[in-house]
């Protein structure tokens, strides 16, 4: 007995002990000991000649994601510009007198008093309550309570404070909050400027491959350090570092070839192409030079030991800064008043609170009753707590409410690539089955707006010949699914439709689909073994092989290969070949219309939405069974197209351009596999038409042939909803949402 | 004695590799990946094909599960079986310790050992009072009712019990915070939810105590209450059957006074199942309450559990699993060495 033990024991060890993978050590070290370490290896390894080979733990060099590249000098670029015929000079404008266009516009409605009044249960209520209560001071000296505290709520913690690291709302709020940028967009109309508040001159190159900016002096960090055009040469080669896990960030910016300090004022950026959208390109987050330069090769993770301090008291160059961070619980900032007073002299507007504290509240129902009792200042809520929580004199005691138009819309996607939604008469019999009536009077309170297509209605892309959203038409659904060939040929209830098998191939294995779904071509027992193809011969004459580990599309004398990890789905294959040269027909078959409709299950309103898709599919014969799955496992389906419908959501871009992801081609969100060659090349179109009036036509164009195809049921746009405190002014709101930086409270408020 | 828990020592061992072990490849074959959700599902941005490679490497995503449980398991050993690359006449690996590594945070963005180590004391500050206040009461109220069992005032409390076991502590905690944080006309009486009030710092050490207490007397109570009608009730049950053997009888007859009966003859001798539950509250101690800490805000291990899984954060569901599972396997050690204690009838052989 007491051997077996040893040897269990010592089994037990063996297989904790014995598998270290050398080779699969942490790319970043997560502490500086570790750090450390590695560049004491690093040290000895220089003097051994054997490990001259090991780059791995060189020295990381700032910015090895970007290519070798020689900036010219200025007066080179000076020179080329002049040759161009002399740079284009950009707008550089008023940030704070544009909000005050945006918002103070119009006259109010109606007076404060009898804004705070009202209670919010009418479309009439709601505008008076948002255009009285949500303006700027008209004199800012004589109206704004400078010294008042603001309480915001926050569902989760900011994971790091760091600018350039941020992925979550409440890292955006707090970049928002404590970061100056070089570029800014207006409310209205999204387009970009370059802001006065940190920007002197922004200059073009007329061929658009450069920009320059000439920044102000007077900017400084929290601690006293002068901004400069090197703190964003830094940031920018930081952000593009492998080592340092920012990916998020660097989309866009790998877009941008090199960011060159010239001196402490001029930057100019390299593209590397001449695009409009790289406006959108060169905003990003600016960490301080002077501080990081010193630690982050260290600890590239840049959340380590060496960090932590900046963690809790981060410099900054924003009107607020950090003064106390409880993990989980609040985030406490302060006005700097080195922000807008320089050498003694006001440079840029007073923030208008003194503190600004972002309180963490992970559940809505505690931060409503928060609201309530009048310790929050503002928060968003969902349909049900406008529709249900937030009424009669217990919520109007010390609140109001208040909704406006964002462009967040919710859709049905189609896979297009199953034997169900490929054809367009399909998606379209889909669209006309729905019964939207339903939807918007009983599921979402009447609340919402019809969606019309990829870009809201009040977005400039938004054609004018746009066409009217779908409404229920069973008839004529009914009739496009005969069209399409499906009919019940049976006499089970369930439409049907006689088809051939696709084919698709996924790993270099060749598999069969049926419908939406595929089978491996080994299943059959007949053959001892298994099947195995090589190649599928589709209806058009065009291969798709498997040669040495990789899928190739072969069409006439052209040969591409496909990505690695991509699946190759081809609905209308003709046959396929095996590896022993056999010709294999495709299987023909009833294929009987029965899919599966997905949904997140957090969401109530998703899966009423759903189950009432499903109700009016039952109706026209076509069996929608729902499933819903936890958001993450959702992504995943829809991440790998292994799904035949799903219910979805997008939020709008400041630029149309920014839907390309979602429409192009082969592109990262296209879970659909939509595809159609014109709107791929509009999109590139898009990116290089300088005349806005002209850019936004190719988007209109976009979105109705997108309409046209229905790859989408679009549904619904949904609005934002907040709760506000009836001390608190100035809440505008824009497209994206809620503008936080313009609210203030009234000197002298009662409530 | 030493060889019987040397014995269970390495039995638990072997039961730790294989929770661990099962877990991982649970892990990994729950749809989606900390690389996914680290990306985002913002439709402007998304990962380079390099970087998301670069991240499923670190996560061990490109290798199949039980490799990736081996890597993980290497990464945490504190020693390394090192082949000398550089010197190929050294066949030999040697041994080498290192710091013991639970992996980075995907989600929270810092090492899983440190993760956990936040989230501890808050978690245990709650379970910690709870438990006391559930044994110091539950040990009272089940005596209690064993020497009154059958009458009245012992109906009326069972009922009391049995009615707080059954009503859910989420409900609970609304309604308290309801009526103790929403609608509290005075200040001074107010309770609201979260560790401490914002003005926490500025209070002196007499304020910072009233402070503390305020806010962890609803978390508390929301959390005691339930095992404290279970707990009493077993106490009752237990004493019931113990006053019901013949030494007993023998105690009474041979005029040993009630109270003595009752508190070294009969209770000593329900001591044994207690501890038992003793034991298993072990992990329930660093387990938290996902629930209760979203209402009350309190940054415990039960949300960084959920947020884990979740945010399909694999090394922190590991590190935690880890922590479970070991304080689950300590407790019941612990619980055997105190049987030795309570009952002088075990002797271990």
């Amino acid at each position: 007995m007491k051997r077996t033990f040893t040897a269990l024991f010592l089994l037990s060890l063996i297989l904790i002990v014995g598998c270290e993978f050398p080779d699969d050590q942490p790319v970043a070290p997560t502490s500086n000991e570790d750090a450390a370490a590695q560049s004491e290896d690093a040290s000895t390894d220089d003097q051994t000649p054997a490990a001259a080979g090991e780059t791995k733990k060189d020295k990381i060099v700032l910015g090895n994601m970007l290519e070798p590249f020689t900036p010219p000098t200025l007066e080179e670029l000076n020179a080329e510009a002049e040759k161009q015929g002399g740079w284009v000079i950009n707008p550089v404008k008023d940030g704070s007198k544009l909000v005050y266009q945006y918002l103070n516009g119009e006259p109010a409605p109606t007076t404060v008093e009898e804004a705070l009044k009202l209670e919010n249960d009418s479309p009439e209520n709601n505008n008076k309550i948002r255009h009285t209560l949500g303006r700027l001071p008209e004199n800012e000296a004589k109206e704004v309570d400078y010294e008042q505290t603001i309480i915001r709520q926050s569902p989760s913690d900011a994971k790091s404070v760091n600018p350039i690291m941020m992925s979550s709302v409440t890292e955006f709020d707090l970049a928002n909050l404590m970061s100056i940028g070089i570029m800014s967009h207006t409310y209205d109309t999204m387009e970009s400027y370059a802001p006065q508040d940190t920007v002197r001159e922004w200059k073009t190159m007329p061929d658009r491959y450069c920009d320059m900016f000439v920044l102000r002096d007077d900017v400084t960090w929290s601690d006293g350090e002068p901004f400069t055009a090197y703190d964003i040469e830094f940031s920018f080669k930081l952000i593009m570092t492998r080592e340092v896990p920012t990916p998020a960030m660097r989309s866009g910016t790998d877009q941008i070839k090199a960011c060159v300090a010239y001196d402490k004022n001029t930057l100019v950026f390299f593209h590397k192409e001449p695009l409009v959208t790289n406006t959108l390109n060169m905003n990003f987050a600016v960490i301080p030079k002077h501080i990081y330069e010193k630690t982050w090769q260290l600890d590239p993770s840049l959340t380590g030991k060496e960090h932590i301090k900046w963690e809790n008291d981060p410099v900054v160059a924003g009107p607020y800064k950090i003064t106390k961070r409880v993990t989980n619980q609040y985030i406490e900032l302060e006005a700097r008043e080195d922000y807008y007073m320089y050498k003694g002299k006001q440079v840029r507007d007073k923030p208008y609170f003194k503190k600004v504290r972002i309180d963490i509240i992970p559940s809505s129902e505690i931060a409503l009753m928060a609201m309530k009792r009048g310790d929050l200042d503002y928060m968003q809520i969902d349909f049900n707590q406008w529709d249900t929580q937030t009424s009669g004199p217990e919520f109007y005691a010390k609140c109001t409410k208040v909704q406006a138009v964002e462009w967040t819309s919710f859709h049905f996607c189609w896979n297009l690539k199953t034997q169900y939604f490929e054809d367009v008469r399909v998606r379209k019999a889909m669209s006309y089955a729905f019964n939207y009536k339903e939807m918007f009077d009983v599921i979402l309170f009447n609340l919402a707006e019809p969606s019309c297509g990829i870009y809201h209605p009040l977005n400039p892309a938004f054609p004018k010949d746009a066409k009217p959203p779908y409404e229920q038409d069973l008839v004529k659904a009914i009739q496009l699914l005969k069209e399409a060939g499906w009919e019940d040929h049976d006499g089970d209830g369930l439409l049907d439709k006689y088809v051939t098998a696709g084919a698709m191939i996924h790993n270099n294995e060749i598999y069969i689909v049926k419908g939406g779904k595929r089978s491996p071509l080994s299943s059959s027992w007949a053959f001892w073994g298994g099947k195995k193809g090589k190649e599928i011969v589709a209806k058009d004459g065009t291969r798709y092989v498997v040669e040495d580990g990789a899928t190739y599309i072969v069409s006439g004398e052209e040969k591409t290969k496909v990505k690695e990890g991509e699946d190759t789905i081809v609905l209308n294959a003709d046959h396929i070949v095996l590896t022993n040269g056999q010709k294999m027909e495709l299987p023909k078959y009833y294929l009987p219309f029965e899919f599966t409709l997905y949904c997140n299950n957090s969401s109530s309103i998703a899966l009423q939405i759903c189950e009432l898709m499903m109700q009016c599919l039952k109706s026209i014969g076509v069996a929608c069974n729902v499933r819903p799955v936890e958001f993450t496992t959702l992504m995943q389906k829809e991440q790998c197209h292994e799904f035949e419908a799903a219910l979805g959501g997008w939020g709008a871009g400041t630029d149309p351009d920014t839907s390309e992801n979602i429409w192009k081609t082969g592109k990262d969100r296209n879970y659909g596999y939509y595809s159609n060659a014109e709107v791929d090349e509009l999109f590139f179109k898009g990116k290089r038409e300088t005349d806005r009036a002209k850019r936004m036509e190719i988007y209109g164009r976009i979105h109705n042939i997108i309409y046209d195809e229905q790859p989408y049921t679009f549904l619904y746009c949904r609005n934002a909803f907040y709760a506000v405190s009836k001390r608190i002014r100035g809440y505008g709101f824009y497209p994206r949402g809620l503008i936080e930086g313009n609210i203030w409270v009234p000197k002298d408020n009662e409530q | 004695m030493f060889q019987y828990f040397l014995k269970r020592l390495v039995l638990a061992c072997i039961t730790l590799f294989f929770i661990t072990f099962i877990v991982y490849g649970l892990v990994r074959a729950m749809p989606g990946s900390p690389v996914m959700l680290e990306e985002g599902f913002d439709p402007n941005r998304s990962m380079s094909e390099a970087d998301r490679k670069e991240r499923e490497k670190y996560f061990a995503l490109d290798k199949p599960w039980y490799v990736g449980y081996f890597i993980w398991a290497g990464r945490l050993s504190p020693v390394a079986l090192q082949v000398q690359e550089k010197a190929p006449y050294l066949r030999w690996p040697i041994i080498r310790f290192k710091p013991m590594d639970l992996g980075m945070s995907s989600r929270e963005k810092t090492p899983v050992s440190q993760s956990i180590w936040k989230r501890l004391g808050a978690t245990m500050q709650l379970s910690i009072c709870s438990l006391l206040i559930t044994y110091m009461l539950s040990i009272p109220i089940g005596l209690y009712s064993s020497v009154h069992r059958g009458q009245k005032r012992e109906r009326i409390l069972s009922l009391f019990l049995y009615g707080l076991y059954s009503f859910p502590s989420f409900v609970a905690a609304l309604l308290l915070l309801l009526v103790f944080y929403q609608n509290m006309p005075w200040d001074w009486l107010k309770l609201e939810p979260g560790l401490h009030s914002a003005n926490y710092e500025s209070l002196s050490f007499f304020g910072k105590t009233i402070d503390s207490f305020k806010h962890m007397l609803l978390p508390t109570l929301c959390y005691s209450y339930g095992s404290l009608a279970y707990l009493s009730r077993f106490i009752k049950s237990n004493m019931e059957e113990v006053v019901r053997q013949d030494y007993i009888r023998t105690a009474r007859a041979k005029g040993v006074s009630p109270r003595n009966v009752t508190l070294h003859h009969a209770f000593r001798n329900t001591l044994i199942p207690f501890v038992t539950i003793l034991g298993m509250s072990l992990p329930g101690l660093v387990g938290g309450s996902v629930i209760l800490e979203n209402i009350f805000r309190w940054p415990g291990i039960g949300q960084l559990f959920l947020d884990a899984i979740t945010w399909r954060d694999h090394f922190l569901i590991m590190g935690l699993v880890l922590m479970f599972s070991t304080l689950t396997l300590l407790g019941q050690l612990l619980a055997d060495m105190l049987y030795s204690v309570v009952d002088p009838r075990v002797i271990v052989k």
